[in-house]
């Protein structure tokens, strides 16, 4: 019992520590993003629509990540409530 | 309430995020952000910067405002009631472990000076170091002055009884009345004798908790206590670091560990004057030492910086450590920021500090301080861990500089101080 709850506190605090690694990882990408949009002429079509992807993966990597440790949190804390 | 209610309540709430205003599962409120920041930057008309832009700050806005739901610190995540009791519990055994500590360096430090002191046959200081030694050291303090109860050694003496003498100038103490209270009126008697260094106290104050160390919930509320204590400690950091202006100031008692023993001969400089008026004078020749700036000076891998000083020693012997102290913390205050301190590299500083030739033929290499940058357990080194570990781990070698100083430069006038900043993957303990 007691293992177990330290168990899902252990991990909960490391999922604390990942998304918040992510999280911060993800603004200084949108911050590069930004930097390299503002440095686009005008007709570089082409570095525009690159960047939308980028921004598309970005954003999409980033709630993957989160959902997952939403789920993984929901886990934890069930197992907690169990207990 | 029966214990298994209180997560189960705690976790619907933080599943359902009620408290922040919404019945949504934060699955389904990421999937929805998702959606929108797809939509929004595939229809961002193209060529248009500002809008473009507006779609990222959105994106970030947003994700902060996902993150802060995501986020569950421990702290809450573990109900109050829950860890409560551990934190009491390991409280109190930390209190216990500091104060035992802070209690041997003191009696440890008492014993030492006691011996020292013996010998220099000061009659005032003498009858009152005896009576440390008997109440402090030897557990054999009376109800009262008892003339008529003497013994081998005079009459025995009480806590009442020194105190007065104390106060009617007859004796002057090393430590204040209330630090001698203190030391009296301690239940914890488990004296320890051995002088404790602060490196010893960091031990004991990082060590594991017994009972605690195996349990999650137990390192988390050592850890709470920690962070609570390494606040207080850098707020009283902070404090020391901008307001170098009097001894009283430089030195509150009971900060840090290593500037104790400047401290302490601070005060029995002053004893052994008998003048008052010393007092001042030292406060206002250290004031104006420290005050005076230090070079500029970028330190890369192995760098000098010289300090150059008149002072004369033989009137400010005793303050010298605790200017030197200060020196050096003054200089790290400075340099540290270009000092290469990484966890992948140097695990080992050394400083050292010279003072070229004065009276001597040749420099006097008065002390050296090996500081491991890595020994804060998992803190990344920074500004603060190493100032800390300087302090700490200089407590014994500054005593040999202490006095080493008095023995070698009586009267002799210091020209410079050269600190030598150099890192080092080993220690050089030959140095010694």
């Amino acid at each position: 019992m007691t293992n177990q709850l330290n168990s899902s506190i252990q991990t909960l605090a490391e999922n604390n520590l990942v998304g918040q690694q992510v999280h911060d990882a993800t603004q200084n990408k949108f911050d590069n993003i930004i930097a390299q949009i503002e440095k686009l002429e005008p007709g570089e079509i082409e570095s525009f629509n690159k960047l939308k992807q980028e921004l598309k993966k970005v954003s999409q990597n980033y709630f993957a990540t989160m959902q997952e440790l939403v789920v993984n949190n929901h886990h934890q804390l069930k197992t907690y409530a169990r207990k | 309430m029966p214990e298994n209610n209180i997560p189960t309540r705690w976790y619907e709430v933080s599943l359902n995020q009620e408290t922040r205003g919404s019945d949504k599962s934060l699955f389904e409120r990421g999937s929805e952000y998702l959606a929108r920041h797809q939509a929004e930057i595939e229809s961002a008309p193209p060529s248009n910067k500002d809008a473009l832009l507006s779609v990222v700050n959105r994106l970030k806005a947003d994700t902060r405002e996902f993150w802060g739901y995501v986020n569950l610190p421990v702290e809450q995540t573990i109900p109050q009631e829950k860890l409560a009791p551990y934190l009491k519990e390991a409280e109190d055994l930390l209190k216990k472990k500091i104060l035992a500590s802070q209690r041997g360096f003191i009696m440890g430090r008492t014993r030492q000076r006691y011996e020292e002191i013996t010998k220099e046959g000061n009659p005032k200081l003498q009858k009152y170091l005896d009576f440390v030694k008997k109440v402090y050291l030897e557990g054999q303090a009376g109800p009262m002055v008892d003339q008529a109860n003497t013994t081998d050694d005079g009459p025995t003496l009480t806590i009442e009884g020194a105190l007065k003498a104390i106060e009617s100038g007859e004796v002057r103490p090393l430590w204040s009345k209330k630090e001698l209270l203190e030391m009296y009126f301690d239940p914890e008697e488990n004296l320890d004798y051995e002088p404790a260094t602060g490196d010893e106290l960091l031990k004991v104050i990082t060590q594991p908790i017994p009972g605690l160390e195996d349990t999650e919930v137990g390192n988390i509320a050592v850890d709470s206590l920690l962070a609570q204590w390494g606040k207080a400690k850098a707020a009283a950091d902070a404090k020391y670091y901008e307001t170098h202006k009097s001894p009283e100031t430089i030195l509150p008692a009971s900060e840090l560990v290593s500037l104790e023993l400047a401290t302490e001969k601070f005060k029995l400089a002053i004893i052994k004057d008998g003048s008052r008026e010393d007092d001042k004078n030292i406060s206002t020749a250290l004031a104006e030492l420290l005050n005076s700036p230090l070079p500029q000076t970028e330190l890369n891998s192995t760098q000098q910086v010289k300090v150059s000083r008149t002072e004369d020693i033989g009137i400010h012997e005793v303050n010298l450590g605790k200017a030197v102290t200060l020196i050096i913390t003054q200089a790290l205050e400075q340099h540290l920021k270009v000092l290469p301190l990484s966890p992948d590299s140097p695990t080992k500083l050394s400083f050292s500090i010279q003072l070229p030739k004065s009276n001597t033929e040749e420099s006097l290499r008065v002390a050296t301080f090996v500081i491991n940058a890595n020994s804060a357990a998992a803190k990344p080194p920074n500004r603060n861990n190493i100032v800390t570990l300087l302090s700490r781990s200089s407590v014994s070698r500054e005593q040999i500089y202490l006095e080493e100083i008095q023995a070698y430069l009586k009267g002799a006038r210091v020209d410079e101080l050269t600190i030598l900043l150099r890192d080092e993957k080993k220690p050089n303990e030959d140095k010694w």
